[in-house]
């Protein structure tokens, strides 16, 4: 069986997020460790990283057959690079947008992606060590009882 | 601090199995020295501290550097324990 329009979205932001490069024009080499609700914790030597997390889904009636789906995406970053973390932080929040609006409908499974919001908060224990959470919602359409 | 708990204090640092030098504004010092795991924004790292006399660090500032087996720490934070001795919160990164 298929996989559902959910996944395929999934899959095709992780795709796109793992092209997050550098070498790619990227101000960041965030793509190097990209996850999927990644449970645990990480490791100094894994970050920049980033955990796709697909939360809540809210369904509403598009016409009889067909519903509309909006998904929330939260996007956990992690970074450390020392007195320059916060800078960091904001170069990745900027790729990341960036690789958002290469093709916000992620090759037409999506009708659209909505901002939310960002926010960086930072400890230092050890090393300087920042978390960004990026939430956006992904709009799509499913047939009735569908995913 | 009481002459007794200044003596043991002194007896610990100076206990070549628990103490250790330590270079601070280019005095060697004796130092209880950990450098404990700890989960930070859900990375796993670990937060170095330095114990030693008040009078060894007099003056001591956020920002000052210490030198311990041969890597300087960033000093980030300072408790007194009010027993005559102060804990130095160490980081590999300086404030920012």
């Amino acid at each position: 069986m298929a996989d559902t329009i959910r996944e395929q979205i999934i899959a095709a932001m992780i795709t796109r997020f793992q092209g997050i490069k550098k070498a790619s024009g990227y101000k960041s080499d965030l793509g190097n460790s990209v996850h999927h609700f990644r449970g645990s914790d990480y490791d100094v030597t894994e970050l920049p990283a980033l955990n796709v997390v697909d939360g809540r889904n809210d369904i509403g009636p598009a016409t009889s057959t067909q519903f509309d789906n909006m998904v929330d995406i939260t996007l956990e970053i992690k970074v450390a690079s020392g007195e320059t973390t916060y800078k960091t932080a904001y170069d990745i929040i900027e790729d990341v947008y960036r690789a958002i609006a290469v093709d916000d409908t992620w090759g037409g499974l999506a009708l659209d992606t909505l901002p939310g919001s960002d926010e960086i908060e930072t400890e230092h224990a050890g090393k300087i060590i920042s978390g960004i959470t990026i939430k956006v919602q992904v709009q799509y359409e499913a047939g009735k009882w569908r995913f | 601090m009481t002459d007794v708990f200044a003596e043991a204090m002194t007896d610990i640092l100076d206990d070549e199995d628990l103490g250790q030098d330590a270079v601070y504004e280019e005095n060697t010092i004796r130092v209880l020295f950990q450098n404990g795991f700890v989960v930070v924004n859900g990375v796993e790292t670990t937060a170095p501290i330095a114990e030693c006399l008040d009078t060894d660090v007099t003056g001591v500032a956020h920002g000052d550097t210490i030198t311990v087996s041969g890597v300087t720490y960033n000093i980030i934070g300072i408790q007194p324990t009010g027993s005559g001795t102060t804990k130095l919160i160490l980081s590999g990164d300086s404030h920012g």
